[in-house]
């Protein structure tokens, strides 16, 4: 009712909005597209936003601290003399493996995250990229001491957001492997979801060159329903939640389970069609693929062959197959081996501290020879029975194991060594193991029972007794001390004054040492280890 | 603020620079929702918030300046009767009442008639010798005095049961009236369809400190721009009992329903002026007329400013509901706006604690866009404020603005759970 509609004001007010909107419309314009400029734009404030939070939350407050520690603290020579490099080469890489923000044990939260990495700095390591690594292990490079790869499973957007500025601080780069099919499904522009980032952020990361890619499977990464291995086309039973790689599918045209080369096939065109969906669309080389669900074939249903099919399969698409290691696993780090193709990551847990973290590295790192112990750290692995660290190396058989072992991490590229042990022995045969590589690969063992010292060679599932002669050691319980030496094959296993020979066929040319203490039943093998010395030979 | 001589040439520079500045604001906000906002607002409610109120805020700079004054009819002179209810306010009294003698308009054509409503200080005292001292220079004044406090709304009743003249005009005991206020207050009223006229009100005590130049803002904004738009459509939702004009004939139609006035079962305490104006818009008209000038003291500490705000927000609330039961039936532009102001207002809380608290805490995503966005709002205003004011303490007065809504926002949820007590919580 009081409009006030004179040509003056309707004249200037459609003048204006002429004016706006003719300068606001190639936002328009790009916005009605859905072209690259809106996604760019939405992908700067992200990561603007991103940087901001990692600037005023962690960088700043830490940095302040820092200062006001430098002032506060006297001179603290352990402060300064650590990091500075020796210019020492590497003899072994690991590789951690993170996903993004914490959401389970194996997702640390952010702040850990950045503590993880600032510790990480802050004790002298760096990152090297995944072509450096490649280099590295196939012998062509040498890369400095402290070097680590890092990585982050299944391309999520809260992982490159959180972390980028970070590595961006830290001048650090970082491989992330991105599940094809859910980043950019059929190739296209949007992910399946926001949890994981899109083609634009993808080649933004390529583009930033502190990120590289590599695959992480197509559709491998999704659950299936998988037929067990006794069905047939009248009996079909299903597991759901099952897993692509380790798995025969079943062919509901032909009412069967898939075959050999047709899981095969399956598989291959995953591998590689993954593979080439990044090489083509970021021009990148993808030569590493991390298994979907750390299943390089052990979680299988109804194909008991896939992990060996798996090892002779996924070679052929990718020089490099990264898993997670897991402790007593031999050495978590990598060497170089122009054969290796299996490589180890250690996933660090959410609840490690910095402190834990730099240790697992640290412990990673090869031990030269002599080496002697009186005190035991958490390099010494274990996966069997209960281990407790100290002045002593306690072995315990927990209530439902009958014995414990632990491996001591670092040492896998030892080659011909002679080993002494001194152990408090309560109960139980307590054993020397030597040329130990992985779980599943052939070891020594020389094992020193109440009465009889045997020479033994063990697979994952086979134990051969080679040799063995009786002895007399002081009654249990008593401490004892006892050594295993080997030169190439052969190997010499020697007790109060009795040796066992013989010569071991089929064993790693090279590996590490480690202990074990058993009975038949549960609970009752307990062995401390107070002194422990190996020399080469 | 209008100056006699003209601007001079630096000024006109810097008012030219200002506009730009104001425009170039308006272009930023419209690219950065375009650039950002459905990216960042996957949700519904979210989105629909973060576009309205920019086309809600936008709209009201739009209307205020298709805003018609209406010009002076010089055979229409109405008689005026000013209205003062008041209670212990022995320090401005006596200006306030004083000044209704200097007013342009004929003397024997103004009355006033001023109620003591219980004051336990010199109120009375300053109410008669303001009486005697105007006596003569107006048609009738009248003083009317209560021993025991019975609240504003009896006072205003009172005095509109006791005048005998066309227009009643309200002025709060701490307000003061510029003597071109009544003629620019009853010109409107020539109009048979306008009940109530809203004068513009700019704050007394505006240099005391930074709250108080924080509230000239304010004022300045709520007047020249939110009740300018609502005025485009006879809408105006409050016409504040600091200075405001009534039709008398139309006020008697409803006024002792108004004086009991019940919401969920009590009687309304305060927010008069609001329920007042909302009585008079069921059948009629209400305008704001810019040219009306008053001044009104305002709350210079910070507990009395927030008290003041919570019993504001309780009456809107209350008011609001009210008002939203019948604008849809006088007008559907103007009901659109209203009902898009109404869902602002209540969301704004909501959107509040997801931006600086919810999404912080569970998403670690900082209240960046939030809190900037709703500076550069306050900026657009800090800058009209200052193109017509001249205030150079201007940008000051925007960052408490800023900082003033945002650690009062909890206060709209707040009277809504409390909108029962109809305690005043101060004077």
């Amino acid at each position: 009712m009081l409009f006030d509609f004179s040509t003056k004001k309707i004249v200037f007010v459609v003048i204006l909005t002429m004016i706006l909107s003719l300068a606001a419309s190639p936002a328009l314009f790009a916005k009605s597209l859905g072209s690259d400029h809106a996604a760019a734009l939405a992908e700067l404030v992200s990561r603007k936003k991103a940087e901001f939070s990692y600037w005023a939350f962690y960088k700043l407050p830490s940095t302040i601290g820092n200062s006001l520690a430098g002032v506060l603290a006297f001179r603290d020579p352990a402060a300064t003399a650590t990091t500075t490099s020796s210019g020492a080469r590497a003899i072994n890489v690991p590789v951690l493996v993170y996903h993004g923000e914490g959401d389970a044990p194996t997702s640390p939260p952010t702040p850990a995250f950045i503590r993880h990495m600032y510790a990480l700095k802050k004790a002298g390591w760096h990152t090297i990229t995944m072509e450096q690594f490649e280099g590295f292990m196939k012998g062509r490079i040498q890369v400095p001491d402290k070097s680590f790869v890092l990585t982050f499973d299944d391309g999520r957007r809260d992982a490159f957001y959180a972390t980028d500025p970070v590595l961006k601080d830290l001048g650090y780069t970082a491989v992330m492997f991105v599940i094809t099919g859910f980043s950019m499904p059929d190739g296209g522009d949007k992910p399946i979801s926001d949890f994981y980032v899109s083609k634009a952020e993808l080649a933004s990361m390529v583009q930033s060159g502190r990120w590289e890619l590599e695959s992480h499977g197509e559709q491998d990464h999704r659950l299936y329903e998988i037929p067990t291995a006794t069905s047939t086309a009248g009996n079909l039973t299903t597991v759901k939640g099952e897993h692509f790689l380790s798995n025969f599918f079943w062919l509901p045209d032909t009412q069967r389970l898939e075959t050999e080369e047709e899981f095969t096939a399956r598989v291959t065109h995953d591998l590689a069609f993954s593979k080439k969906i990044l090489e083509d669309t970021f021009h990148i080389r993808v030569n590493a693929f991390a298994y979907p669900l750390n299943d390089f074939g052990q979680d299988t249903i109804n194909n008991p062959q896939s992990t060996s099919i798996l090892a002779r399969v996924v070679p052929q698409v990718y020089p490099f197959a990264f898993y997670q290691t897991w402790p007593g696993n031999g050495d978590s780090a990598n060497y170089p081996d122009p054969n290796a193709y299996f490589l180890n990551r250690i996933e660090p847990n959410a609840s490690w501290s910095s402190d834990e973290l730099i240790a697992a590295l640290e412990s990673a790192r090869i031990k030269p020879l002599p080496y002697d112990a009186t005190t035991f750290g958490r390099d010494w692995n274990s996966n069997w029975g209960a281990v407790a660290y100290g002045s002593k190396l306690m072995l315990d058989a927990s209530e439902d194991s009958t014995g414990a072992s632990a491996f001591l991490n670092g040492t896998q590229s030892w080659k011909n060594y002679a080993v002494t042990a001194t152990a408090a022995i309560q109960s139980g045969t307590f054993s020397l193991i030597s040329r130990y590589t992985k779980n599943d690969a052939p070891y020594v063992v020389c094992a020193f029972s109440e009465d009889r010292i045997y020479l033994e060679r063990h697979t994952g599932t086979v134990l051969t007794k080679l040799a063995s002669s009786p002895y007399n050691p002081p009654k249990l319980p008593s401490s004892r001390t006892v050594s295993m030496t080997i030169e190439d094959g052969d190997t010499t296993c020697s007790g109060y004054g009795v040796s066992v020979h013989a010569y071991v066929p089929d064993i790693p040319a090279r590996g590490g040492i480690g202990a074990t203490v058993w009975t038949p039943g549960f609970g009752n093998a307990h062995a401390a280890i107070s002194r422990l010395h190996v020399e080469s030979r | 603020m209008s100056t006699l001589t003209p601007p001079s040439r630096k000024q006109k520079a810097v008012d030219l620079g200002l506009w730009l500045a104001f425009f170039g604001i308006i272009y930023l906000i419209i690219l950065f929702k375009i650039g950002t906002g459905s990216y960042l607002n996957h949700n519904v409610f979210f989105g629909v918030y973060s576009i309205a109120i920019v086309f809600y805020i936008f709209s009201r700079f739009l209307f205020s300046y298709l805003h018609r004054t209406v010009p002076i009819v010089g055979n229409y002179e109405p008689s005026v009767a000013f209205v003062v209810p008041a209670k212990n306010e022995e320090d401005n009294i006596y200006e306030t009442i004083t000044r209704f003698s200097a007013v342009d308009n004929p003397a024997e054509k103004v009355e006033v008639i001023v109620v003591n409503d219980g004051s336990t200080d010199g109120t009375l005292k300053e109410m008669q010798r303001a009486a005697a001292d105007i006596t003569g220079k107006v048609r009738r004044v009248e003083v009317v005095d209560w021993q025991v406090n019975r609240g504003k709304r009896h006072g205003m009743h009172e005095g509109v049961k006791r005048s005998t003249h066309d227009i009643v005009i309200f002025i709060d005991s701490d307000s003061f009236i510029e003597p071109s206020c009544v003629r620019h207050l009853v010109k409107y009223f020539t109009d048979p369809r306008i009940g109530a006229v809203s004068g513009h009100t700019d704050v007394y005590n505006k240099n005391t400190n930074t709250l108080t130049k924080m509230q000239n803002l304010r004022y300045y904004i709520a007047f020249t721009i939110y009740k300018a738009a609502e005025s485009i459509f006879g809408i105006v939702t409050c016409c504040p009992g600091c200075c405001s004009a009534y039709r008398k004939a139309y006020l008697d139609e409803f006024i002792d329903e108004w004086l009991h006035q019940m919401f969920l079962g009590k009687e309304c305490t305060f927010g008069d002026d609001r329920s007042l104006t909302n009585f008079m818009l069921r059948k009629y008209w209400a305008a704001y007329s810019k040219e009306a000038k008053a001044y009104t003291v305002v709350p210079d500490t910070f507990g009395k400013y927030m008290k003041q705000q919570q019993r504001w927000k309780k009456s809107w609330v209350r008011e609001t509901f009210i008002a939203a039961s019948f604008i849809w039936r006088k007008d559907p532009a103007a009901a659109l706006f209203f009902y898009a102001y109404v869902f602002l207002a209540f969301a704004s809380p909501v959107v509040f604690v997801h931006a600086v608290l919810w999404n912080p805490i569970f998403y670690g995503i900082l209240p960046i866009v939030y809190l900037v966005g709703l500076f550069i709002m306050l900026m657009l205003h800090g800058i009209y404020y200052r193109i017509y004011t001249q205030d150079r303490r201007w940008f000051f007065a925007v960052i408490s603005y800023w900082f003033y809504s945002v650690i009062l926002m909890w206060q709209l949820p707040w009277a809504f759970v409390t909108i029962a007590d109809t305690r005043w919580g101060t004077r």
